[in-house]
């Protein structure tokens, strides 16, 4: 239905730019791209250069320049509202895999959303405390740590905290998937393969 | 690194499929198990970890009504298989 991009691993204009890279190398440019938060609620922005360079897609000059622009008459939390909610009740999904600002400001300002989805999937958090197998990180001399960019904290929380408290207290997360889940060496050798 | 890099983001997205697309991929939910989330927002952004204590922690409890779904596992090789077969539908629909 739609994409809105949001602070994060590099800035708002970089991940607007890179969703729109992307949509142009895979012929989907029919998908619009809406530019969300710039920051978050109460914070400066957090970003990742040193693991995502700093166009956030750093380790290739495969991509291409992007073939249309992103969508500005319509706000990212208007139009989410509006693509959501011409859906039949209980059919769409909303996925959020970056920073919670926008999935936040969309549920405070339009809490008619929450009951017409079919659910919230959102990639953030993480627990720790044996819940489950995955292994954990571990930085020398620290010992093991169950967040990544801190010793407690997932990147994604950790950029948009307040968000997610937000979106804690409106209790309709349907699904969250804590980060712990790690490529192994066959695969990786796979994808070595392809480039 | 030395086994290759996480990768977080497609699971997201996996376990919308898993229902009906991909059951195969076997997301373990446990019984109905559900949780409740507390973010921790007390602390700042800083590389000093005495500035920043556990901002950004996500804290779970049992919840008694309502709540999230935490999904602990999943079948890893399965999963591949599905995502280097997409990345291959998306690698045809590329101009030759």
């Amino acid at each position: 239905m739609g994409i809105s991009t949001v602070h994060g691993n590099a800035s708002l204009e970089q991940t607007t730019h890179n969703a729109l890279s992307i949509l142009t190398a895979l012929e989907r440019t029919d998908i619009p791209v809406y530019p969300g938060a710039a920051k978050p609620f109460c914070r400066s922005a957090v970003h990742a250069p040193d693991i995502h360079g700093t166009t956030g897609l750093g380790g290739t000059s495969r991509l291409p320049k992007p073939s249309v622009t992103p969508v500005t008459e319509t706000t990212a939390v208007v139009a989410m509202r509006s693509a959501l909610l011409a859906q039949p009740k209980g059919k769409a999904w909303l996925v959020a895999t970056g920073a919670l600002t926008n999935i936040a400001l969309l549920f405070a300002t339009f809490p008619e959303v929450v009951g017409h989805i079919n659910g919230l999937s959102i990639m953030g958090g993480a627990i720790g405390g044996g819940f489950t197998d995955a292994p954990l990180g571990h930085v020398k001399g620290e010992g093991d740590r169950f967040g990544n960019v801190t010793p407690w904290a997932e990147f994604n929380m950790y950029v948009s905290h307040r968000a997610g408290v937000r979106l804690e207290q409106i209790l309709m997360l349907k699904s969250a998937i804590p980060k712990q889940h790690k490529a192994s060496s066959p695969i990786l050798n796979l994808l070595s393969k392809q480039h | 690194m030395v086994e290759g890099p996480p990768l977080h983001d497609p699971v997201a997205i996996a376990v919308l499929l898993s229902d009906d697309a991909w059951p195969s991929l076997a997301f373990d939910i446990g019984q109905g198990e559900r949780w409740d989330v507390q973010v921790v927002t007390s602390g700042e952004h800083s590389d000093d970890d005495k500035k920043r204590g556990q901002v950004g922690r996500t804290i779970i409890t049992p919840a008694r009504d309502g709540g999230v779904r935490i999904p602990r596992g999943m079948n890893v090789s399965e999963f591949w298989d599905i995502l280097t077969k997409v990345l291959g539908r998306a690698e045809m629909m590329l101009p030759a």
